[in-house]
């Protein structure tokens, strides 16, 4: 009894000290919010299905006349420019057009050869950017519209007349709601965007920087000579380790409750489910607690954990989706990012903004607090070790 | 002051900064601390980046739903495979969790009754997706695919080939390169702003006022530093290009000068923004603060970590204030656009004068503190 009190004595001394730092508690919080404002404004038209760019890309189109594909491609472009993503420029040939992307005339090109379709057809654009990805796609839809002109061959279900093209009716819509959610009809759902997306995804990356706050105190005590002064004075090593990883949860639950707070009046994000997001936070500042438990056992200098501690947030960030949207990871990348603790924060508050119950996030939560204990019983035994090294009593 | 006077006067003050600046590079990078941040974490992201962005081979992968059990089930799947894509096939409630998670962008539902709109004419399918940026090459295919059943034409891959205006670079190595770069011009800026913090730290441990009293002039000082801020932006660089050329990063596909333009000019930007914060900022803490926050959202801004055409036209135009941007432009002017030499010499200008303009600012500011 004597040392939970003392160990409560401690907890609450580190978050006194986190919370008086007013400059470190501005940082903390003005970075996460300042990332997710930009983030958000930068990416929104990103976040939603019915994205189209403010302006048309320009794309230079060189046809053969004559052939006997042309009208089709025509078409799929035509269809193109009415839905709003691209602007047609007409030019001579296909060299005229690649000059007209080099000098940036035109944002992309589509050149039929002659021989078309034994030659293929030439999409010409920046790599990797979203004309090139548009043009891509409606060349796509124009390759495959030239070639399925004749009607009812050897195999097919017929039912089309001959020449025209199948109409195909390939419907768009938002996901169905996750297991646990609102059932479809009850109301329109909330749509994550990318507000949404990157408050949660911020608040985890930086909620490893709210936990260090505590941990670094006991640091700083140990550089200072006060953790000595007050073992001197009868509180025990244990006592004290666990009053910092105690002070190390509340200053993440602190964090993570003012984001939460904060994002909502200044953003509108809707956090979603209250009896879901309350165990998914206790055990998400619980796995950031166990990591900085672990830095604590390796780093023995406050300015040592400072530097380390940022560096590991920032790897931890990527890998977990905080900087870049989840649904952008390569393959390889989407199945390092399901080992780390992270995405499992991330997958959860997704889950719960997208309407979840809080029977959605059981996986994560028992996963989080499986980590968060295992990490702070490793940290404890390093610091217990590291001690004895030392010769503390 | 005679002219020999003169001379001798601008050696010595030349042998100072010279000393100043390879004191100062030497006491950093034997700091552990600054070896992490300088050269761990960048290479780290940079290569990492270059190993995973590298271009994939394989066909793209489509998550399918299926609830029909009629026969037009498999031709569908088969005619997708053949396109080619990689399908997995999901019951619906993980489909769903997967979407909403960002698993998934689409997933393609088969709906019951799908056999018999095939065999009407009409093909009815479902494509339901996640947040994404741009319609995905699966639209094209699955209809392609879908109409195919009708008419009968089989599937297969299609005749097309994407590339870039300027084949200085293979598409795919090409857009690696582009990512690598954007994450190195970016831990540039936090980096050399951190370690513009030197200043503050010699002003704290006193050894500024004993240069001072020492003979050195505060702008020598500064000079010094400076000169080491530029030393270590090109032993960063020279790091980062030498690892993830390892890696696959074609450097050199646009010739030697279009990338020493391509790394100096950003560094001279990054060191003058480095000396503005420097002479902005009181104390190590703010610095690194400020660094964070400049970097990061300059990158950001400045069409680093994602393609600036998915941007609103307005952000697009504020991108114009960021190193980061006219450091890529520069970079795909030489590789896909204009070519290299002329065609990068605007941004490569406006990266310069970024550069003079903050480091000016930077001086100013820091010049109080001689007072």
């Amino acid at each position: 009894m004597h040392g939970l009190r003392q160990a409560g004595l401690i907890a609450a001394n580190q978050l006194l000290r986190f919370v008086l730092d007013w400059r470190g508690v501005l940082i903390l919080f003005l970075l996460p919010l300042a990332f997710n404002l930009v983030l958000g404004m930068s990416l929104r038209q990103a976040f939603t299905p019915e994205f189209r760019p403010e302006r048309p890309y320009r794309v230079a189109i060189a046809t053969p006349a004559g052939h006997e594909a042309a009208p089709a491609v025509q078409q799929v472009l035509a269809a193109g420019e009415a839905d709003g993503w691209i602007e047609i420029q007409r030019v001579e040939s296909g060299e005229a057009a690649v000059g007209a992307v080099r000098q940036r005339r035109a944002d992309a090109a589509l050149v039929m050869p002659a021989g078309f379709p034994q030659e293929p057809l030439r999409v010409i654009a920046e790599p990797g950017t979203v004309p090139a990805s548009v043009v891509e796609t409606l060349a796509r839809e124009a390759v495959a519209a030239a070639g399925s002109g004749e009607a009812g061959g050897a195999g097919g279900a017929g039912g089309a007349g001959s020449g025209r093209p199948v109409p195909v009716d390939l419907t768009m819509q938002p996901a169905p709601p996750p297991a646990g959610g609102e059932a479809p009809g009850s109301g329109a759902l909330p749509q994550v965007d990318a507000m949404a997306y990157y408050a949660a995804g911020m608040a985890v990356m930086m909620l490893y920087l709210a936990t260090r706050e505590g941990t670094r105190a006991y640091l700083a005590d140990r550089s200072t000579g006060v953790y000595l002064r007050v073992r001197a004075g009868g509180t025990g090593r244990a006592a004290y380790l666990a009053g910092t990883f105690l002070g190390s949860v509340a200053t993440g639950l602190v964090f993570m409750v003012v984001m939460a707070l904060v994002t909502r009046w200044l953003f509108g994000v809707h956090w979603g489910h209250l009896g879901g997001w309350i165990p998914l936070t206790l055990a998400a500042t619980l796995a950031a607690a166990g990591v900085n438990a672990v830095l604590v056992g390796l780093a023995r200098s406050p300015e040592v954990l400072e530097g380390v501690s940022i560096a590991l947030a920032q790897v931890l960030g990527f890998f977990g989706g905080s900087m870049m949207p989840l649904f952008i990871f390569p393959e390889i990348l989407a199945r390092i990012s399901r080992f780390v603790p992270n995405r499992w924060m991330l997958d959860g508050y997704l889950e719960l903004m997208a309407g979840a119950g809080s029977a959605a996030v059981q996986d994560e939560v028992l996963r989080l607090t499986t980590a968060g204990a295992a990490l702070l019983m490793v940290g404890w035994a390093l610091d217990q070790l590291l001690a004895r090294l030392v010769g503390e009593g | 002051m005679t002219l020999d006077a003169g001379n001798r006067h601008r050696g010595a003050t030349l042998r100072r900064v010279a000393a100043i600046a390879v004191t100062t590079t030497r006491r950093t990078l034997l700091r552990p601390l600054n070896l992490l941040w300088l050269l761990i974490v960048p290479l780290f992201f940079g290569g990492v980046v270059a190993s995973l962005f590298a271009p994939s081979d394989k066909p793209p992968r489509l998550a399918v739903v299926v609830e029909d059990q009629g026969p037009w089930v498999g031709p569908l799947l088969d005619g997708l495979s053949a396109t080619p894509m990689n399908l997995q096939r999901l019951a619906r409630d993980e489909a769903a969790a997967r979407l909403h998670q960002g698993r998934e962008r689409v997933v393609l539902l088969i709906p019951d009754g799908f056999s018999r709109s095939v065999e009407a004419g009409v093909p009815r399918l479902e494509l339901w997706y996640a947040p994404r940026a741009e319609p995905g090459e699966e639209m094209a295919r699955i209809r392609a695919v879908a109409a195919g059943l009708v008419t009968g034409t089989p599937a297969g891959p299609l005749s097309l080939v994407v590339e870039a205006p300027r084949p200085a670079a293979a598409a795919g190595d090409f857009a690696l390169l582009r990512t690598v770069y954007g994450f190195y011009v970016m831990f540039s800026l936090v980096s050399l702003i951190t370690q513009a913090a030197a200043l503050h730290r010699e002003r704290d441990l006193g050894t500024l006022s004993r240069s001072l009293v020492a003979g050195a002039t505060y702008g020598e000082m500064v000079a010094g530093h400076a000169l080491a801020l530029f030393l270590l932006g090109l032993l960063q660089a020279a790091a980062m290009v030498g690892v993830t050329a390892l890696g696959g990063a074609p450097w050199f596909a646009a010739g030697l000068p279009a990338l020493v333009l391509a790394l100096v000019a950003p560094l001279v930007a990054a060191c003058g923004i480095a000396l503005a914060v420097a002479g902005f900022t009181r104390t190590s803490r703010q610095i690194n603060a400020a660094g964070s926050l400049v970097g990061t959202i300059a990158a950001m801004l400045g069409g680093a970590f994602w393609p600036l055409d998915v941007v609103p036209v307005s952000l697009q135009e504020v991108a114009r204030l960021s190193p980061v941007y006219w450091a890529l432009d520069g970079l795909r002017e030489a590789f896909v656009f204009g070519g290299p030499g002329a065609a990068q010499w605007p941004a490569v200008a406006t990266l310069v004068l970024m550069g003079v303009l903050a480091g000016t600012a930077g001086v100013l500011g820091l010049r109080r503190w001689a007072a």
